[in-house]
């Protein structure tokens, strides 16, 4: 019973990890072009369209690990043990 | 999605999972030294540099480059196949879906990794994070790039949660990998809900990224000077070559793994006469592009142009070009609108000469253009090298290891979505027909079959 429950947690916890590896990836990611967009306005090239794009591409990480969170949760709280619990 | 009512029904499909035959080790072993060989000429490659290749001044990007767009380019037969049919509700795409998935999420690790090959230093890439420039569409590559692999990931990923989730409740090997993956799915209604939710947001947000990662690439080249690459048509002329070269390549996996794996009555000829068709459409686009392309530079007639278009239609890269317009236009015409010839073998030769004609398109952009600068400098000549051509091997290799190696582990078509079309796809199909034909007292409405 212990080691079935210490299965149970171990294969949650790994779950935990590989959702968390999308939102370290959304993070990197907006951390990037914080640092380009705050060398750009350093060296005085920075073009506003430019800046612009880079705002949406980050955008769209953040809203992939979203839907990626909403599938995690939705799967874990909707499953029939928990309905029936 | 009942788990196990026609789970007798689709055995075949798991049986690539748990029975591998002596033909499969004896290919595997064959790409794996094709691909250890390609690793070795890299590491010479990386040991004595660049001049291990056939890259020179002026002709500074070749094959790496060239393979470079054409995996990205084979990534779009997952967005076109899977999103754009998934969206029109195509139901002819159900056993598809999940192999041209695959197919992309492959092609753009391959893909991805020949800009760093082709730097010499691979460290070199860390100088796009550390002060790469905002204004640079190698940057802008790079993250339309990452951005779709990220997107196509997941949407590979959500749809085959049901499918993991069988998987784990048949045991075996890899159970406690399919445990961690299926995250708690049991198929309750509510999963069902948040899955196909997901799915929805997905295949509608990785079109307009399927299209933007082809379009930035194409501005690598559209954004210069170069003579034969500053053309306002190369965005969407690089994706209608993107989606041509991705039908093509999807269809010769299906028939490779149909025939590997006897899926004859999940992947039916009428799968590949729409594909085909879709070649045909395809292959009749590119044409028009190429045309208006090669004519616009014709009429305008400025010299530096003029240097590269007759080195590519009379002078030294003439045969690859007309190589390649055999392999693009005149094949796929004459096997694909002649019922006769239209078969799955035709469908499936002029598949290999899209793609052949794909590469040499890459090869007809990149090298004449470069071989022929404005600056007064003579012709370039690039001759590639063994470790260019085998690292191409390689790649090619890499890709049917990879594809081999998910069949090992995941059903190469999705079971919960046939299992699904044969419950509820005539029903919905026929609600669907009543609601676009119009009603007459005269005329039945469409019954339920």
């Amino acid at each position: 019973m212990a080691n079935k429950n210490n299965e149970e947690r171990s294969i949650k916890f790994m779950q935990g990890l590989s959702l968390a590896g999308i939102w370290v990836l959304a993070t990197s990611m907006t951390l990037l072009f914080i640092n380009l967009i705050h060398i750009s306005y350093q060296v005085k090239d920075h073009q506003t369209a430019s800046i612009a794009i880079s705002i949406v591409a980050v955008v769209v990480f953040w809203i992939l690990a979203g839907v990626l969170t909403y599938v995690f949760i939705g799967l874990h709280k909707h499953s029939r043990k928990e309905e029936q619990a | 999605m009942d788990n196990h009512q026609y789970l007798d029904e689709d055995e075949i499909l798991f049986r690539p999972i748990y029975k591998t035959g002596k033909g499969f080790y004896a290919l595997a072993c064959a790409l794996a030294a094709i691909v250890l060989f390609g690793l070795i000429m890299y590491i010479r490659q990386f040991v004595f540099g660049l001049g291990e290749t056939g890259m020179n001044e002026p002709v500074s990007w070749g094959f790496y480059i060239i393979s470079f767009v054409f995996f990205i380019g084979i990534s779009h037969a997952g967005t076109l196949i899977s999103a754009i049919l998934r969206l029109s509700k195509a139901e002819w795409r159900r056993p598809i879906t999940r192999m041209a998935e695959v197919i992309t999420g492959i092609v753009l690790i391959i893909g991805g990794l020949h800009p760093i090959i082709d730097l010499g230093r691979p460290d070199r890439i860390l100088h796009l994070v550390e002060r790469g420039r905002l204004q640079s569409p190698l940057l802008w590559d790079f993250t339309s790039v990452s951005a779709y692999f990220t997107a196509s990931s997941i949407y590979l990923y959500i749809p085959l949660i049901p499918d993991i989730a069988l998987l784990r409740d048949r045991g075996g090997r890899f159970h406690k990998l399919y445990k961690i993956l299926a995250w708690g799915y049991d198929g309750s209604e509510k999963q069902k809900h948040a899955l196909e939710r997901a799915i929805n947001i997905l295949m509608v947000m990785v079109i307009p990224i399927a299209v933007s990662v082809h379009t930035i690439i194409s501005w690598i080249f559209g954004m210069t000077l170069q003579p034969g690459w500053h053309s306002t048509i190369f965005g969407p002329y690089f994706v209608v070559g993107a989606i041509y070269s991705g039908i093509a390549a999807l269809i010769i996996v299906m028939i490779a793994f149909r025939k590997a794996y006897h899926l004859e009555n999940y992947l039916k000829e009428i799968h590949f006469k729409y594909l085909g068709t879709l070649l045909m459409v395809m292959s009749l686009l590119w044409f028009y592009f190429t045309f208006a392309e090669y004519l616009t530079t014709f009429y305008g007639h400025e010299p530096p142009e003029m240097r590269v278009f007759d080195y590519k239609f009379v002078g030294s890269y003439a045969p690859w070009f007309w190589l390649m317009v055999v392999c693009n236009f005149i094949i796929p015409v004459v096997f694909l609108s002649n019922k006769k010839l239209k078969t799955m073998g035709g469908i499936l030769t002029t598949s290999i000469a899209v793609v052949i004609g794909m590469w040499l398109e890459r090869l007809i952009i990149i090298v004449p253009s470069l071989a022929n600068p404005r600056l007064p400098y003579p012709t370039g000549i690039y001759v590639p090298s063994l470790t260019e051509i085998s690292l191409l091997a390689a790649a090619i290799a890499a890709f049917i290891l990879g594809f081999m190696g998910f069949s090992k582990l995941f059903p190469l078509i999705s079971v919960w979505e046939i299992k699904e079309g044969r419950k509820e796809s005539v029903k919905e199909v026929t609600e669907r027909l009543n609601e676009y034909l119009p009603t007459s007292k005269h005329v039945k409405v469409i019954e339920e079959a």
